[in-house]
């Protein structure tokens, strides 16, 4: 693609978003709510692994949120390259923060 | 709403294995194919198991190749994120409608890259992963998906534009609309699968809401190369379970929640996942609570007894009721059908054999007869199995019944055969070896 068609395409994209929020009124409250919530949830994990690499309990223990939560968030950030699994500590892993390039 | 018009010789509604072995079957003999797959990917069940029964070969492994041929046919198209939603005869075949999701971006230029979906923000359960890991609102739908290409689920798009700036190809097309195709067909084959019980079919196993308390499918995802968590671990807290227990008949056999018929792939998967479970975590203790094991194919018995021998421990007793301790252990109330006895144990993790129900009911749609159990009724159960009361349509795979994967490969075969000697104008079975069979296909449509 050359630089004009970029600028192209996204000039089109853009314009193409604000149609389609106008054409949804918006995004929906809820969806933004359950965003928000996640991205607050997430923050807490990753200020719970900022001294080191930890358990899903010891995060929830830590940061008072539900364990499911915490390992789900965990294994979310895992998949997308954000933490990396670590030692074992008993019956658990734990998973550390994987530095940004 | 865009419409298309697109002619073919069969029209396969499911892309599972049962569905991509009769569109090749009917591919390689010459008849042009198009399937109709829901999701936005083919390969069924089968593409997301982990390693499959009695012969434990990697199930993935099989599959994509299958997959691929379809994928790469000449005779064979594939429609995905699409469903049938009329279907009317129309001269000597059917015309059906078909509505087609869009995937809000440009397929043809999407190379699957997944730069969109590390840019998206938003963070959800992944359907795919049994609900157990996570993706993104656009997203390619797993590893060996085909096509590999992303979606956007626009359901839970925040419209931040995030994917389009991260998209090299520039595919993404947020104004996309459903599109509706007509589909001129010689004969239809429904090959649309199974679904399980829900879990919370039954309130007295905790009605679907203990954590810890999964069904079949979801551990194929944990047992899988690629799974949630990479290896087998339970979902209240990551922790590696040293104990699990399956209840077979969870939700077959059983009269109370409509499902009166055995599962079939039930005793068999279990024992499947017990002897995996037993490989990955070597120190975990494995049980399985069961009324009687049904091990009636071939290499079946063998698997069974290999099982026993490992170690897996088979309880015969009727499981009472699930709760959960201070731990989200799950707790099983039973009485031991060996000594009448009423015991607890807890467990780190329990799976339910939930039962196996089909994923679709076509009467609304393609009023076909359907079995008091809702799997499509064969024409004559004896005689002509893959038939259905509508002349041209065909069925195969678990749409029939629950059955295993080589049984669901025999039956597509066996319907694509029925199709083809259909099409050729030839439906008696007795007249097939002495007709003129002519080298191309003559039914075309129209
Ligand atoms: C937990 C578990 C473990 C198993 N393990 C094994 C094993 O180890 N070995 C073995 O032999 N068998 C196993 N099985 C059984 C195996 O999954 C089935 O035999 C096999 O998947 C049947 O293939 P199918 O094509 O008939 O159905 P499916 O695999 O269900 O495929 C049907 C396809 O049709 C699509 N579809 C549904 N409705 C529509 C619609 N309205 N329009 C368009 N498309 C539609 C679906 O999305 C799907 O892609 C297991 C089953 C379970 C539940």
């Amino acid at each position: 693609m050359t630089v004009e068609d970029t600028a192209k395409a996204q000039a089109g994209a853009k314009s193409a978003l604000k149609t389609l929020r106008e054409r949804r009124g918006g995004v929906p409250r809820e969806l933004l709510d359950a965003n928000k919530e996640t991205v607050k949830t997430r923050k807490a994990v990753i200020d719970a692994l900022a001294g080191g690499p930890k358990t899903a309990l010891q995060i929830a223990a830590q940061t008072g949120l539900p364990s499911q939560t915490v390992f789900w968030h965990l294994m979310s950030m895992k998949k997308y390259g954000k933490v990396a699994e670590g030692e074992a500590d008993g019956d658990y892993f734990t998973y550390g923060l994987v530095e940004e390039k | 709403m865009e419409k298309q018009n697109i002619k073919t010789d069969v029209l396969i509604i499911g892309g599972g294995i049962a569905g991509l072995q009769a569109a090749l079957d009917l591919g390689d003999q010459g008849f042009s194919v198009l399937i109709v797959e829901k999701e936005a990917s083919i390969g069924g069940r089968m593409i997301n198991l982990s390693k499959v029964f009695p012969t434990l070969d990697c199930s993935s492994c099989i599959c994509t190749p299958k997959m691929a041929a379809a994928a790469h046919h000449d005779k064979i198209s594939i429609m995905t994120l699409a469903q049938p939603t009329n279907v009317e005869h129309q001269g000597a075949g059917f015309a059906v409608t078909v509505r087609e999701q869009p995937r809000y971006l440009n397929a043809e230029d999407c190379t699957g890259c997944r730069l969109c979906e590390y840019a998206c923000p938003v963070d959800l359960v992944h359907e795919v992963e049994g609900n157990l890991g996570a993706r993104k609102a656009i997203y390619v739908p797993f590893n060996n998906a085909i096509p590999q290409v992303a979606l956007l689920d626009m359901d839970n798009c925040i419209m931040c534009g995030a994917c389009e700036k991260a998209c090299p190809t520039h595919c993404i097309d947020y104004l996309q609309e459903p599109r509706e195709h007509t589909i001129e067909a010689g004969a239809i084959i429904v090959a649309t699968g199974l679904d399980l019980a829900p879990m919370d079919v039954k309130a007295e196993y905790g009605g679907g809401k203990l954590v810890n308390v999964l069904h079949g499918l979801q551990v194929e995802r944990l047992l899988a190369p690629h799974g949630p968590y990479g290896r087998v671990l339970r979902p209240s807290d990551g922790k590696v379970p040293d104990t699990v227990a399956y209840i077979q008949c969870a939700g077959s056999r059983d009269h109370s929640i409509g499902i009166p018929y055995c599962s079939r792939v039930c005793c068999m998967y279990a024992i499947k996942q017990a002897m995996l479970l037993s490989g990955a975590l070597p120190l975990v203790e494995v049980f399985i609570y069961y009324m009687d094991i049904r091990a009636f194919g071939k290499g079946f018995e063998e698997f069974y007894q290999n099982a026993k021998a490992m170690g897996i421990e088979f309880i015969k007793a009727k499981v009472a009721q699930i709760t959960e301790d201070e731990h989200r252990n799950p707790v099983l109330r039973y009485e031991d059908q060996v000594t009448g006895r009423v015991e607890e144990r807890a467990h780190d993790l329990v799976v339910l054999s939930q039962g196996v129900v089909p994923a679709w009911d076509p009467r609304a749609v393609l009023p076909v007869e359907v079995g008091g159990d809702g799997f499509i009724a064969a024409a004559n159960e004896n005689v002509a199995p893959c038939r259905t009361s509508i002349t041209g349509v065909f069925a195969a795979g678990v749409a029939t019944g629950p059955k295993d994967i080589p049984d669901s490969i025999v039956q597509a075969g066996a319907a694509a055969a029925e199709a083809a000697a259909y099409l050729r104008g030839n439906d008696k079975v007795e007249s097939i070896t002495t007709a003129d069979r002519p080298a191309q296909r003559p039914v075309e449509v129209g």
